[in-house]
């Protein structure tokens, strides 16, 4: 209820606030799009274990981004951060071809959540600058995004690295959310 | 389906557990990029364990180069522990750092890196695409996290010296063997290799885990013997080994196979049944001198050692150079098997004296441990000079307690009746096994070297590490030569001694030289 009213006292200053939470495998590359949203550049990462969280104004949004570490048994805490969550980012590793079904049991997962219900889901298929990398089509094949119900939903190809699509993805993102799409 | 939901709780448990052991293995100590200490993340596709900033970078290369995971936060795929099981940091840079110069400066960490896996700047010239694997076996990897590394290992190596013997003598010259020699031996050459002489190095691999122990310990003292060093764990194991393995299975049967590959040794071991029964006598001597080796070579019986030779008025040069070479493994020595412990003692203890009697037997044991410990180099040196004098009877004594925990869990009348002119020209070697186990060790203590070089220093196989240990493992190129060279080994007797009171030794080694 507090939180509607927090959105309905923003969206009359005419400046939103969401709760995004980052998520994705390990080493999909979550920190490096955090800090290239952030900052707008590449910083070298070590693992994240735990999380980072920055404010970043985009569109009149301020987002709130949740950097959840993606390593096997520290995945089981992304629902710790859950509550109150606007907008889910999943950030796929789209070279690791290998991983893609444990992605997409992750994320059918999360998409199972009872608090991430109102969420929406912008999909990154990151580090397109790879050999290898399959494109969003194959991304939305592998991760069988066609079964999402009930939830807007969209997939870009990225490359955090070399900062393409990320901010395309944010674009869609404050759309769908200005547009009160949760 | 998940390939991950496949792994269950309790195979990922097996599986932190040999990635402990693992990451306990000298080798695997430090990053394999960056020499930082303690690594806790692995690329599962090179093989290799890496500390987290090195797996920083490693996963910016992409996972067609390097799949990083954590050690410890991270469900693995059994293939993927049996890969860096049968690859680790050694193994992987003697590939990836072939051709890297020594001392090369590794300033600008991931630049380094990069060159190394992206580039592929220092893989060897010789056309070799890939590191090779060891082949392992996998009734050891369930074991792998009791491993008492430098010594399973050595055993594991000094298995592959032992067959590869004369190409490796002819190699003596630093440097100058080929980076990879390992040779994969079937069975049958195996079979043939199976001389007297050849025994020692397997037994370690005796199949006892820790609960089997408590079987066995009820068992007839023979076996008991044979199981009682439960942590004797091979994570490296070759095809040798997997022969005495069997041999050593098959005696106490009642040592049932752990996992799935024990069983098919066991299956060979039926293959071999023939073998044995035409040489009963070697495969029995068998049965004997493995206790011993693998006590060498274990945690867990060296605190028993250290038990019984406090107690025991001989103190033994071997056993304690044992000690001081792996003093973290006794402290980290499982728990398991504790009860027991008690009785093997006690069964030592009052066989002590018996052991006396037997010491052309004993005689026999410490060739084996010198073949155990043998180094190409070392041996040449050992045996012109030790040769021209028989053994001093103090070193007789010193060596014997080892040997007795052995004969002690043997009745005598077992002994087979070859054994004694066989010994007739071993006694002259039989002065190996200090030089070769306490000369190394010295030289290893003198050069302040971590434990990783005393791991080399027991290795046998200069030809196999020539190439992968000045870069890999960080020794100083001086610290090495003393290692292989001649004159590290006539170095030995200059030593002082002063850490340990083995002046009786000594003096016997001194006067010889």
């Amino acid at each position: 209820m507090g939180i509607l009213f927090t959105r309905m006292l923003s969206s009359v200053f005419g400046n939103k606030e969401a709760r995004i939470l980052v998520l994705g495998l390990d080493n999909a590359g979550k920190t490096t799009i955090l800090y290239r949203l952030q900052m707008g550049e590449v910083v070298s990462t070590i693992p994240t274990i735990g999380f980072n969280v920055e404010t970043v104004q985009y569109n009149n949004i301020k987002f709130q981004v949740w950097d959840l570490g993606g390593q096997t048994s520290i995945r089981p805490y992304w629902r710790c951060y859950f509550p109150n969550t606007q907008a889910i980012i999943y950030v796929v590793d789209s070279s690791d071809t290998d991983r893609l079904v444990t992605a997409k049991e992750e994320f059918h997962a999360i998409l199972e959540e009872d608090e991430l219900r109102g969420a929406v889901v912008l999909v990154y298929a990151n580090k397109q600058d790879l050999p290898g990398a399959l494109d969003d089509a194959a991304i939305t094949e592998s991760l069988e995004l066609h079964k999402i119900k009930n939830r807007q939903w969209a997939i870009f190809k990225t490359s955090a690295i070399k900062g393409e699509g990320i901010f395309e993805g944010l674009d869609w993102l404050s759309n769908t959310l200005k547009s009160g799409g949760s | 389906m998940n390939e991950k939901a496949s792994v269950s709780k309790e195979l990922n448990a097996r599986h932190k557990k040999i990635l402990e052991g693992l990451l306990r293995l000298p080798e695997n100590r430090e990053c394999a990029d960056c020499k930082s200490k303690g690594p806790r993340w692995a690329s599962v596709n090179l093989g290799i364990f890496i500390c987290m900033q090195c797996s920083g970078i490693h996963r910016s290369l992409g996972v067609h180069i390097s799949k990083v995971r954590s050690a410890t936060l991270d469900t693995w795929l059994p293939e993927q522990v049996a890969y860096i099981q049968s690859m680790g940091n050694e193994r992987s840079n003697s590939f990836w750092e072939a051709e890297l110069p020594p001392n090369y400066d590794r300033v600008g960490i991931e630049n380094f890196i990069r060159a190394k896996y992206e580039d592929k700047r220092w893989v060897p010239r010789d056309g070799t695409s890939r590191p090779t694997p060891k082949p392992i076996e996998e009734n050891h990897n369930s074991r792998a996290g009791h491993g008492s590394a430098n010594h399973s290992r050595s055993s594991s190596y000094d298995e592959v010296h032992h067959v590869s013997q004369p190409a490796i003598r002819r190699a003596t010259p630093v440097a100058s063997v080929a980076p990879k020699i390992v040779p994969k031996v079937s069975s049958e050459s195996k079979a043939e290799s199976v001389s007297p002489n050849s025994e020692s190095p397997k037994s370690p691999v005796t199949s006892s885990s820790p609960s089997k122990a408590e079987r066995a310990s009820q068992a007839a003292p023979a076996q008991k013997t044979a199981s009682s060093p439960p942590s004797t764990a091979s994570p490296k194991v070759d095809y040798a080994t997997d022969l005495f393995n069997m041999l050593s299975m098959e005696p106490t049967p009642e040592k049932a196979p752990e996992s799935s590959s024990a069983t098919t040794s066991l299956a060979e071991a039926n293959s071999w049944a023939e073998f044995k029964s035409v040489e009963v006598k070697p495969v029995t001597e068998k049965k004997q001198e493995a206790p011993k080796i693998t006590q060498n070579k274990t945690e867990n019986p060296i605190g028993e050692l250290e038990d019984l030779f406090k107690a025991s008025p001989s103190v033994s040069l071997s056993s304690s150079s044992l000690l001081t070479q792996q003093p973290t493994n006794v402290l980290s020595s499982p728990a398991s098997g504790t009860p027991q412990l008690a009785n093997v003692k006690n069964e030592i203890m009052s066989l002590f004296e018996k052991s006396n009697v037997v010491s052309p037997y004993a005689m026999h044991q410490q060739q084996m441990a010198y073949l155990a410990q043998q180094q190409a180099l070392l041996m040449a040196a050992i045996k012109s000079g030790a040769s021209t004098q028989p053994p001093t009877r103090p070193l007789h004594q010193n060596l014997n307690p080892n040997a007795n925990l052995n004969a002690s869990f043997t009745p005598p009348a077992t002994i087979p009746a070859q054994t004694v002119p066989v010994l007739g020209y071993q006694v002259p070697v039989m002065v190996a096994p200090v030089l070769g186990q306490n000369g190394i060790n010295n030289i290893g203590q003198m050069a302040n070297v971590q434990p990783i070089h005393g791991n080399f220093n027991s290795f046998g196989t200069p030809g196999m590490y020539m190439s992968s240990v000045v870069p890999a493992n960080g020794l100083s190129p001086a610290g090495f030569n003393k290692f292989v060279t001649p004159s590290a080994v006539a170095s030995v007797p200059t030593r002082t001694g002063q850490e340990y009171d083995f002046s009786s030794l000594t003096q016997g080694m001194l006067n010889k030289r």
